[in-house]
């Protein structure tokens, strides 16, 4: 079982640990091609909308998993990782995603694993994906 | 929502998840996809919007706070309208885990989420063609189902090579069966059906199979709880590459309340409703089936058209409501009297009945019809002879000559009958019933109140016979009939040891009738019973004096006819006879003739032992000419065996019939019977019979029948001779 947890952690640690990790560099441009491939007349912009919600919900989210990870609950910190897991893919924020996954399947494990590291991981890494999604924003806007 | 791009009839789908991004995403696509959209952001959500929209189609998200998607599907299924709306349960990204629990709350199908958003809107389109299928399937079920239970009807199967049927949902609730009938041996099913028509219902199941005729028929059943039903069987085979038989798959339609008001309809058209008796049509068609018969069987058949005499007088003076209760009541009379007939026809052993026309046979219900107003008719197949329609018609015109008693009117009536004869004076429904009314005419014109044959030739002979009838029943009381008496005589000594009495109707205009005239008749009318009790007490009174002349043992015979001995009476009788006269039981000696004795041979022998009991000799008389069991033979208490006179006749010069003779006297002693030979009038006949060890003999060669004083002088005068020459060996 603890072998299974440290498994768990260590390879989320050595992925972060990857400088030549492509996706760490920045955005899946995929991803956001997709939903820029949404926007038809009519439809409004859609990337701008989405981008917008998750600017504003995602601080939240990391915030409830620092407080979530200092007290010790495993549950409330499980979901804030799924949600912020599930719309960082949508986005292109695959290192997040990638991130969130860890930290919620390690909640989510019997019993449950707190990961403090990887929570703050996220902490340190959230700004820059921050600003690259903040640029494709303004980007659009332009 | 976007309205403008939707449009009212586009599918309304409704995203639930707690992620906005997702909602958001997920709108977009199916926006562009022509869908119409509603959101939630968790269960509960989810519930009131589905209460509220009627969405087609829902995309549930499995994590959300305050409801996960389980539990929201799980209580969407209970919503009404919620049990069949699609579910897409949208799982996370990687989260297989929550696949197999989607489908046990109830979810349609799942998907992962991906970024390929564009596959959810193949998916929910697809969900909603699948969806719309199934509901239109469903439909047309439950449009089969309840058409056919609207129709009564249901479908089986019955595979040939394991002899099961299955009952569809449908026959086991139309005819209250158990489930253990749904699928069971052929057998259990078919012991379902009526017993009378299995048979048929086999042999159309073995036609289908053959393929030589498809399988159609309408059919009873017998239910479990005993009820009876008209159904209607329909099925096709499906043959097996190697074109065996493989299954019979068929429907069945109860049909019982349609046969019911087809036979209302068919009562209505084919009978009248005033009596209850078949209408003219329906009439007409019974008797052409009855002439076809008749024509077929070479029988005779017999038409009589009957009128009730001056009915109308009734219909005007007591009014119509008088005379339509007359009409049925009459009908009723005379369907009764045709019904009598039948039934008495029937039993043949009870003999006050053959004065009802002995012959008529019934096939049917009494085949009476009002033809309209105060006009019957009738028919008697197989009337055997014309006079036998006379004895019905008689008994007719008896019953309705008895008052009728409606509210407080008594009336008398009256009835004029026309009787045809088929073939004789017709072949057809037409001519019978034409010329049966020109008789009737004629019954009319005779003073009413009688009947007509169409042919004057049987008027007469009905004449004859009627007059001969009632004189032949005041025969006894007016003491016509006498016994004449031939002796039998030993062929060894030449001494007479009996007497055969024979009976004589000495008609007071006619003369003496012999006997072949009038016992038949006398046995069809009943008459015979008393006539031979007569003759038995007759017989054996005078045969008690006999010993008063000589004190040889001179026995007296009497023939009995069929009829006498399959009266249970019959040893009653013949005690009282012995008692009243005081004659030895050993002198009296009864005839039975050898096709009486085996036509009932078991009854026979029991009233045959009685007899014999009773120490009287029981003689088989005309032996020869019939068909005889040798084994019964030797069961029969017989003591003497008469050899008939056609054996007699052509002795001794035919060698054959002398052979014969011989043959029949050596068997008659090997069962230790005494033979006599009767018809004896030549001296080589009585040679030849001394010869091959005949006992007794009758005949003209010693003397004919005689009147009883007569012969009481031949034993006088024998008793003389034999004083004169005692040692006469």
């Amino acid at each position: 079982m603890h072998l299974i947890r440290f498994a768990l952690v260590g390879r989320a640690l050595r992925m972060l640990a990857m400088e030549d990790n492509p996706v760490a560099e920045g955005l899946d441009r995929r991803a956001l091609d997709t939903i820029r491939a949404l926007e038809k007349p009519g439809s409004g912009a859609v990337l701008q909308r989405v981008l917008g919600i998750y600017l504003k919900n995602s601080p939240k989210l990391v915030q409830t998993m620092r407080d979530a990870a200092n007290v010790g609950d495993a549950v409330v910190l499980g979901n804030a990782a799924h949600a912020l897991k599930s719309s960082s893919l949508y986005v292109g924020a695959a290192w997040i995603g990638a991130l969130c996954r860890e930290i919620e399947a390690a909640a989510r494990s019997t019993p449950p694993v707190i990961s403090s590291a990887l929570v703050a991981a996220l902490e340190s890494g959230y700004p820059r994906v921050e600003q690259l999604l903040r640029a494709e924003l303004e980007q659009g806007k332009a | 929502m976007n309205e403008a791009q939707s449009g009212g009839s586009a599918p309304l789908v409704l995203i639930v998840d707690d992620d906005e991004t997702a909602r958001v995403l997920t709108e977009a696509v199916l926006t562009n996809a022509d869908f119409r959209v509603v959101q939630a952001e968790n269960g509960r959500q989810a519930l009131d919007a589905f209460r509220a929209e009627r969405p087609d189609i829902v995309l549930l998200d499995v994590s959300m706070p305050v409801m996960d998607g389980f539990e929201a599907c799980q209580a969407l299924r209970r919503l009404p309208g919620g049990e069949s709306v699609p579910v897409l349960m949208l799982t996370g990204h990687d989260d297989i885990g929550s696949i197999n629990r989607a489908y046990e709350v109830g979810a349609t199908d799942f998907l992962a989420k991906s970024n390929n958003l564009e596959i959810i809107a193949h998916r929910v389109r697809y969900m909603l063609r699948a969806a719309r299928a199934f509901s239109e399937l469903e439909k047309n079920r439950k449009g089969l189902s309840s058409a056919q239970r609207i129709a009564r009807m249901g479908g089986w199967e019955w595979h040939v090579d394991s002899d099961r049927i299955f009952l569809s949902a449908e026959v086991r609730d139309m005819f209250g069966l158990s489930t253990a009938d749904s699928e069971a041996k052929a057998e259990r099913f078919l012991s379902y059906v009526h017993r009378d028509d299995r048979e048929a219902v086999h042999q159309a199941v073995l036609a289908a199979l053959r393929g030589t005729r498809p399988f159609d028929l309408q059919h009873r059943l017998t239910l479990p709880d005993g009820s009876e039903r008209q159904v209607h069987s329909k099925a096709e085979v499906s043959f097996g590459a190697d074109g065996r038989a493989q299954n019979l798959r068929g429907t069945i339609q109860d049909v019982t309340e349609r046969w019911l008001a087809e036979q209302k309809i068919h009562n209505l058209a084919y009978y009248d409703s005033l009596t209850g008796l078949p209408n003219r049509l329906m009439f007409r068609d019974q008797l052409d089936r009855a002439i076809a018969r008749c024509l077929r069987e070479g029988q005779q058949l017999a038409v009589m058209f009957l009128d009730l005499d001056k009915f109308k007088r009734v219909n005007d003076t007591l009014g119509h409501s008088v005379g339509d209760q007359l009409l049925a009541a009459a009908a009723e009379r005379v369907a009764n009297c045709v019904r009598g007939t039948e039934m008495v026809s029937r039993d043949a052993a009870r003999l006050q009945a053959a004065e009802e026309t002995r012959g008529v046979q019934a096939r049917n219900s009494p085949h009476v019809g009002r033809l309209g107003g105060d006009e019957f008719t009738l028919y008697l197949e197989d009337v055997g002879e014309p006079q036998n329609a006379a004895r019905v018609a008689r008994r007719i015109l008896a019953e309705l000559s008895r008052p009728f008693v409606l509210g407080q009117h008594e009336i008398v009536m009256s009835a004029s009958i026309g009787i045809a004869v088929c073939p004789a004076d017709g072949k057809d429904v037409e001519l019978l019933l034409g010329n049966a009314d020109v008789a009737m005419y004629h019954a009319k014109e005779q003073g009413r109140n009688n009947y007509q044959f169409y042919s004057r030739a049987m008027n007469a002979e009905a004449f004859q016979k009627l007059s001969l009838e009632s004189n032949l029943r005041r025969a006894l009381e007016r003491e016509e009939f006498v016994l004449y008496y031939q002796p039998l005589v030993s062929v060894e000594s030449g001494v007479i040891v009996g007497a055969e009495a024979l009976i004589r109707w000495r008609h007071p205009e006619m003369g003496m009738v012999p006997p072949q005239e009038f016992i038949p008749l006398a046995e069809e009318t009943g008459l015979i019973a008393p006539i031979s009790e007569w003759v038995l007490g007759e017989a054996c009174r005078q045969a008690a004096t006999w010993r008063h002349i000589t004190a040889q043992l001179v026995k007296v015979s009497v023939n009995l006819s069929g009829v006498n001995i399959r009266q249970d009476t019959m040893p009653k009788i013949v005690a009282r006879a012995l008692a009243t006269s005081g004659l030895e039981p050993r002198r009296l000696k009864l005839e039975l003739t050898e096709s009486v004795l085996m036509r009932d041979a078991e009854s026979t022998l029991v009233a045959l032992k009685k007899l014999n009991d009773m120490g009287v000799q029981l003689c088989i008389d005309d032996f020869g000419t019939g068909y005889s069991s040798f084994s019964y033979l030797r069961r029969f208490p017989l003591h003497t065996l008469k050899i008939d006179r056609s054996f007699v006749r052509d002795v001794p010069g035919h060698e054959d019939v002398a052979a014969i003779t011989g043959a029949i006297i050596a068997m008659g002693h090997s069962l230790k019977l005494n033979v006599v030979a009767e018809g004896v009038e030549t001296r080589p006949q009585l040679d030849y019979l001394r010869e091959i060890g005949c006992d007794e003999y009758q005949g003209y060669l010693f003397s004919a029948a005689v009147p009883a004083q007569q012969f009481e002088e031949l034993l006088r005068r024998e008793k003389e001779i034999g004083a004169l020459m005692p040692a006469r060996a």
